[in-house]
C-alpha cells in the first residue's frame, strides 16, 4: 500500500492531458463518505483539542510525547478527513484506493485520539477533584489546632499548618517551609525531635503516639503527642515523614492529679494500720490491704483473697455474728465497732472489731467495705480490768459489809452487857429474898430485913429489868439471826469462780445480792421485791450474773442517791421483779432515780463510760452486764427510762435450750 | 445531871445503848432518837450536854447533824459513834466531832469517853478558868496562814500538795514545822526536807497541829517583866517532854497526838506570863516560897493550873480534843478514868520523867518522885513500868 501511495499512480497529476482536452466527466458525491470525513474531522479536531489541554498540563519530556501524538492524531485525521473526502468524490474512472489499510490506520490514530481522550477527561476530572480535595485539605489543617506538618528527609518542612506555624512563631506557615526544627527549637529539643525523624526515616516504621515535651512561642513547656509516618514514594522509597501532633498539656496535668490522687488514696488503703477490706455478700472477699493480710496472718492480699471464699465459716469464729452484722448494715447503712471473734489463716482467734458498710448498687446490697482492728490483747485487757472491777466492787461491798456486822454486833454486845449487870442484880435481889425466907424459916424475920430487900429492890428496878430483859434476849437473838443471813449470803454471793454454767435459783441468788448489797442501799431507798414463784431454774454461771444484778442495784442507788436529799423525797424506792415469760426468765430492777438523759442514753453500755465523778466508778458495770448477759448467756438488756422520773432495767434470759434472737428487744 | 442524846438510825442499837447504861441512870440523863432530824427536834426541845451520833443515817447524816448542833448549840459536846469507815464521811466529820468512837464499841469504853468528856467540859467551865480568861482579855489571833491550813484540812477534797504549799508561805511557820517533825519525837526513819513528804508521812492533821504549835509558842511574847531565860526555859521543857512521850508504849494511833500534845502542854504558863504577868509572878514567887510546883502555886492563887488554861485556849483554837483533854489533866491524870495507857497518862508521864531528868539528868533512881506522884503512879496502874520508862527517856536523850 505504501508504494501505492507514493507512486505517480496514484498522485496522478503529473502527467496528465492538456487542458483543452479536458472533458466533462460525470461525477457523483457519495454522501456516506462525505458524512465520514466530515465525522472525521470532527473527530480529529476534538482529539486535537483534548491533547492539546494535555500538552500545556505537562512538562518536559512528557509535553514533548503529547505533543507529538497530538501532531501525530490530528496530522492523521486532518489526512483522512481529507482521503475520505475525496473518497467521496466518484468519477466514473477507476481509481484504486488502498482504503481499506488506509481506514485502519486512520481508525488506529483516531482511536488513540479517543482513548487518550477519554482517559484524559478521566484524568483532569480527577485533577479537578485533586484541586478540590487539595483545597479542602489545606482549609482542614490549617483550622485544626493541631500540629500537621511534611518534611523531607533532611528534616525541612516540606507543609506545615498554621497552628504549627503560630505555635512555633512564626507568622504564617509559609515561612517555615525549608527550615527544620533547628531553627525554632532550642538545641536539645530539636536534636530529639530530629532524632525520632531520622528513626521513622529510616527504619520506614511510623512512631505512634510518642509523647515528647517542648516549647511553645513564649518559652512555657507544653507536653505533645505526636505521630510521625513515613511518606513513600511509588518505589517505596522513604521521601520524608508526615506528623501530627496535639497539645496534651492540659491532659497531661489533669492525668498527674489524678494520678497523684490515685496514688494518695491508694496509700490510704494500701498503708494504713487498721485493716481495710471490701467483701461480696455471698462470702467472697474483693479486696483486702495489706494491714488486714498482717492481722490475719496470710502472706500476700491475693493469698487471702483467694484462700476465703465463705467469710461466715472461714473468717467468722461464729458465723451468726456476720448474718447479724449484715442485717444491722442492711437496716442501718452500716455497723460500729462490731466486735466478734475471727480465725488466722492458722487456724488461731483473736478478737477484731469492725466498722464497715453496706454498698449499695440500684438499691441492692452489692458489697460491704469497712475496717478491722484486732483488739484480742485489748479485750484480755478488758477482762482482767473485769477481775479487778469484781474485786474493787468486793472491796466496796466489805466496807458495807463491815458496816453491817457492825451494827447488831453494837446492840449484841451492849444488851449482854446488860443481861450481864441484870443478872448481877437479880442475884442480889435473889439472895436477898433467900435471906428473907431463911429467916422466915428461923423466925428471925425482921422488919429491917425486910425493908433493906425493898431497898434493893427498888434500886435494882426490878419492873424495869423485867420489861427490859426478854426484849434485850429477843433482839438478841435477832442480831444474831441477821448476821448469820449476811454471812450467809456472802457465800452465796461470792461463788466459788467457776467458769461453768449451772442450774440457779435466780430469786433466791438475787436475794443474796440485795442482803449482800444492803448498806449500799439502805439510806437511801426502800427496797421491793416481787418473784415471780413459778421461775424455773435457769443456766447461768452463777459468780458473773450476782456481779449483774450487784452492779444493777448498786446503780439504782447510786441514781436514786443523786435525787434523794435535794429537795426531794427523803428516801427513794428500788424494785425487783422477776417475771416467767413463755420463751425467757424476765428481771426487772425498776429505780426511782434520776434517769438516764437522753444524750448518753445511746453509750451507757460502751466499756468505761461513765457520767461519775473521778473515783465514783469506772464506767464497767453496765458494759460488764451487758458482756455478761448477751455475749455469754444470750440473754439481752435494755432499759426504759424517764428523765426525772427513774429507770428500769430489763435482763431477759433464754430459757434452757433457746437462745434469744440477737435483734429482738434492743433498746 | 448531865444530858446525853444518842442519835442512829438503828433502833435496836438505841435499844441496846439505853439498857447498857440503865445502870448510869442517876447521873446521866438518857435521851435517845433516831435519825438526824429527830435529834434535832430533841436538842431544840432541850439542850443537851453531850450528842453522841452515827454517821450513816438516811436523810441527816451524822456530820451534817453535828455541824447543825455546833452552830445552834456550840457549848454541847459531839461525838460520834459509827461502824463506817468512809474516808470522805471522817474528814467531814473531824471539825464537827471532838471524839470518835468505833462501832462495835463495848460499853466501858462508852461509859469512859462519856465521863472524861463531862469531866473536861465541867473543867474548862469552871467560875475560876472563866475568871482568868476573862482577865487575859482579848487572845491572840493566830495568822493567816493557819486559818486557811485549818480551812484545807477540813475540805475532804484537799491534797497533800496542797498543805504543804499553803504552810510553805510562811518561812518561819515551814521552818519550825520541818524542825518539829524532824526531832525525834516523831521517830521517822530518816530526815524529812519537805513539807509535802512530812505530811505524807504524819498525816494533815499532825501537820495542822504541828503549825498550831509553831503559831502558838510563836504569838506569846512575854512581858519585859519576865526574864527571856524563861520562855527559852518553857520551849526547852516542851521539847524534852514531846521527845520522852515519842518514846512511851502508847497506842500507835494516839502517838502522834500525844506527841503534840507534850509539845504545848505547859503553853498555859506562857500565857500566863504573858497575859497576867502580875500574878503569874506571885504564883511563881509563891512557889518558890512554899517549895510546892508552880502548879500548885497557881490552883491556891488563881484555882486553876496552867493545864487548864492552855487546855482552854488550845480547845478555842480547835486543837482536837484528846489533845486537849490531855494537856488539861496533866497534872492530874486521876481525874479521869483510863482504859489503857492512853495520851493523857502519856503526858503525865512524861512531864515527871522531864523535871526528873532537868534536875538529876544522870540518875536512874527515881528518887525525885513525890508522894502525890507515887500515888498517882499507883492509881493508873503504872508505878511498877516507870523504871522501864526512865531507861527509855534516857536512852532517847543519848
Amino acid at each position: 500500500m505504501c508504494r501505492y501511495l507514493l507512486t505517480r499512480d496514484f498522485l496522478g497529476f503529473a502527467q496528465g492531458p492538456p487542458v483543452n482536452e479536458l472533458m466533462t466527466i460525470p461525477a457523483t458525491y457519495d454522501y456516506r463518505l462525505v458524512t465520514l470525513s466530515v465525522v472525521i474531522a470532527f473527530i480529529a479536531s476534538y482529539a486535537a483539542l483534548e491533547l492539546g489541554g494535555r500538552v500545556t498540563a505537562s512538562r518536559g519530556g512528557a509535553r514533548l510525547a503529547w505533543l507529538i501524538g497530538i501532531a501525530c492524531a490530528m496530522g492523521a485525521g486532518i489526512w483522512s478527513m481529507h482521503y475520505f473526502g475525496m473518497l467521496a468524490y466518484h468519477l466514473p474512472i477507476r481509481v484504486a484506493v488502498a482504503s481499506f489499510g488506509i481506514l485502519v490506520v486512520t481508525l488506529l490514530f483516531l482511536g488513540f485520539g479517543i482513548l487518550t481522550s477519554l482517559v484524559d477527561r478521566r484524568l483532569s476530572t480527577q485533577h479537578l477533584i485533586l484541586d478540590d480535595e487539595r483545597i479542602m485539605l489545606r482549609a482542614l489543617i490549617d483550622n485544626v489546632p493541631d500540629f500537621m506538618y511534611v518534611k523531607d528527609t533532611q528534616g525541612r518542612f516540606v507543609i506545615a499548618n498554621v497552628h504549627s506555624a503560630r505555635v512555633m512563631g512564626a507568622n504564617s506557615p509559609e515561612e517555615l517551609l525549608g527550615k527544620t526544627d533547628f531553627d525554632f527549637y532550642p538545641r536539645e529539643l530539636a536534636v530529639a525531635f530530629d532524632a525520632d525523624e531520622q528513626a521513622v526515616i529510616g527504619s520506614g516504621e511510623p512512631l505512634f503516639n510518642r509523647e515528647e515535651k517542648s516549647v511553645d512561642g513564649e518559652g512555657n513547656t507544653i507536653y505533645i503527642l505526636t505521630t510521625k509516618v513515613p511518606l513513600r514514594d511509588t518505589n517505596g522509597r522513604v521521601t520524608g515523614v508526615a506528623g501530627i501532633g496535639r497539645d496534651i498539656s492540659d491532659r497531661r496535668k489533669m492525668e498527674n492529679t489524678l494520678r497523684e490522687a490515685e496514688r494518695r488514696y491508694r496509700e490510704i488503703f494500701d498503708e494504713a494500720i487498721v485493716g481495710m477490706f471490701q467483701s461480696a455478700p455471698e462470702g467472697r472477699l474483693l479486696s483486702v490491704n495489706p494491714a488486714m493480710v498482717r492481722i490475719c496472718g496470710y502472706d500476700s492480699p491475693e493469698e487471702m483473697v483467694a484462700s476465703i471464699t465463705d467469710i461466715s465459716r472461714q473468717f467468722y469464729v461464729n458465723s451468726k455474728r456476720r448474718e447479724e452484722a449484715m442485717l444491722v448494715m442492711d437496716k442501718l447503712g452500716g455497723v460500729k465497732n462490731f466486735e466478734f471473734e475471727a480465725f488466722r489463716k492458722d487456724g488461731s482467734k483473736i478478737w477484731v472489731t469492725m466498722s464497715s458498710r453496706a454498698v449499695r448498687q440500684n438499691g441492692v446490697v452489692a458489697s460491704y467495705e469497712g475496717m478491722i482492728e484486732d483488739i484480742t490483747e485489748s479485750k484480755l485487757m478488758r477482762s482482767q480490768l473485769f477481775q479487778a472491777q469484781k474485786l474493787e466492787s468486793v472491796g466496796q461491798l466489805a466496807a458495807g459489809i463491815a458496816h453491817e456486822i457492825n451494827t447488831p454486833t453494837q446492840y449484841i454486845g451492849d444488851n449482854v452487857r446488860f443481861l450481864k449487870d441484870a443478872f448481877r442484880d437479880l442475884e442480889k435481889v435473889r439472895a436477898s429474898y433467900e435471906r428473907i425466907l431463911a429467916a422466915a424459916q428461923n423466925g428471925t424475920l425482921t422488919s429491917e430485913t425486910v425493908r433493906e430487900v425493898t431497898d434493893a429492890l427498888k434500886r435494882t428496878d426490878a419492873g424495869y429489868l423485867a420489861e427490859e430483859i426478854p426484849k434485850a434476849i429477843e433482839q438478841t437473838l435477832e442480831g444474831i439471826d441477821r448476821v448469820s443471813k449476811l454471812v450467809g449470803a456472802m457465800k452465796e454471793f461470792s461463788h466459788p469462780d467457776t467458769k461453768e454454767k449451772t442450774l440457779l435459783d435466780l430469786n433466791h441468788s438475787i436475794q443474796c445480792t440485795i442482803t449482800v448489797a444492803r448498806n449500799e442501799w439502805k439510806y437511801v431507798a426502800d427496797m421491793e421485791t416481787d418473784f415471780d414463784p413459778s421461775l424455773p431454774p435457769i443456766c447461768c454461771q452463777p459468780g458473773e450474773f450476782n456481779q449483774v444484778i450487784l452492779n444493777l442495784i448498786v446503780n439504782a442507788a447510786h441514781a436514786i442517791a443523786d435525787v434523794v436529799g435535794k429537795g426531794g423525797p427523803a428516801k427513794g424506792k428500788i424494785k425487783v421483779q422477776t417475771l416467767d415469760c413463755p420463751e425467757w426468765v424476765e428481771i426487772r430492777i425498776q429505780d426511782t432515780g434520776t434517769g438516764i438523759p437522753e444524750k448518753v442514753r445511746a453509750r451507757i453500755f460502751d466499756p468505761f463510760f461513765t457520767t461519775k465523778e473521778i473515783g465514783k466508778g469506772t464506767g464497767q458495770g453496765l458494759a460488764i452486764a451487758h458482756s455478761v448477759v448477751v455475749d455469754k448467756h444470750d440473754g439481752s438488756i435494755h432499759f426504759e427510762t424517764e428523765d426525772g422520773k427513774g429507770t428500769t432495767f430489763i435482763i431477759r434470759l433464754p430459757k434452757a435450750g433457746k437462745a434469744l434472737a440477737a435483734g429482738a428487744a434492743s433498746a | 445531871m448531865k444530858r446525853i442524846l444518842f442519835v442512829d438510825d438503828e433502833s435496836k442499837i438505841l435499844d441496846g445503848i439505853r439498857r447498857m447504861l440503865h445502870a448510869d441512870r442517876e447521873r446521866w440523863d438518857l435521851q435517845f432518837a433516831v435519825g438526824g432530824e429527830a435529834a434535832l427536834r430533841a436538842c431544840e426541845a432541850g439542850g443537851f450536854d453531850v450528842v453522841i451520833s452515827d454517821m450513816r443515817m438516811p436523810g441527816m447524816d451524822g456530820a451534817t447533824l453535828l455541824g447543825h448542833i455546833r452552830d445552834r448549840f456550840p457549848g454541847t459536846v459531839r461525838i460520834v459513834l459509827s461502824g463506817y469507815s468512809d474516808s470522805g464521811l471522817s474528814t467531814r466529820a473531824v471539825p464537827v466531832a471532838h471524839r470518835f468512837l468505833a462501832k462495835p464499841c463495848n460499853g466501858v469504853e462508852l461509859q469512859a469517853t462519856i465521863e472524861r468528856v463531862c469531866i473536861l467540859q465541867d473543867l474548862l467551865s469552871t467560875a475560876e478558868l472563866r475568871q482568868v480568861v476573862g482577865s487575859i482579855g482579848e487572845l491572840p489571833s493566830l495568822s493567816s496562814t493557819y486559818t486557811s491550813l485549818q480551812q484545807a484540812v477540813r475540805n475532804p477534797n484537799t491534797s497533800i500538795p496542797q498543805v504543804a504549799e499553803i504552810i510553805e508561805r510562811d518561812m518561819g511557820m515551814s521552818a519550825k514545822v520541818l524542825q518539829l517533825v524532824n526531832s525525834a519525837f516523831f521517830g521517822l526513819a530518816q530526815t524529812v526536807t519537805t513539807l509535802q513528804s512530812a505530811a505524807s508521812y504524819l498525816g494533815m492533821e499532825t501537820i495542822k497541829n504541828l503549825a498550831l504549835a509553831s503559831e502558838t509558842f510563836r504569838v506569846f511574847a512575854p512581858d519585859s517583866r519576865i526574864p527571856q531565860s524563861f520562855c527559852e526555859s518553857i520551849q526547852r521543857q516542851a521539847h524534852r517532854t514531846a521527845a520522852i512521850a515519842g518514846t512511851l508504849p502508847v497506842a500507835k494511833k494516839t502517838r502522834d497526838v500525844t506527841v503534840v500534845s507534850a509539845l504545848l502542854h505547859n503553853i498555859g504558863s506562857l500565857i500566863l506570863a504573858s497575859k497576867m504577868p502580875d500574878r503569874f509572878c506571885s504564883t511563881l514567887a509563891r512557889a518558890s516560897e512554899r517549895g510546892c510546883e508552880d502548879f500548885e502555886a497557881e490552883e491556891e492563887l488563881l484555882g486553876i493550873s496552867h493545864a487548864e488554861i492552855g487546855a482552854y485556849l488550845l480547845g478555842l483554837w480547835g486543837f482536837p480534843n484528846l489533845a486537849v483533854e490531855a494537856i488539861a489533866h496533866h497534872h492530874h491524870p486521876t481525874r479521869i478514868p483510863h482504859t489503857d495507857f492512853d495520851s493523857s497518862v502519856a503526858v503525865y508521864v512524861a512531864d515527871l520523867l522531864a523535871h526528873e531528868l532537868e534536875v538529876h539528868p544522870e540518875d536512874s533512881t527515881g528518887s525525885e518522885l513525890t508522894e502525890s506522884d507515887r500515888t498517882c503512879l499507883k492509881t493508873l496502874g503504872i508505878s511498877g513500868r516507870f523504871t522501864e520508862f526512865r531507861h527509855l527517856a534516857l536512852e532517847s536523850r543519848n
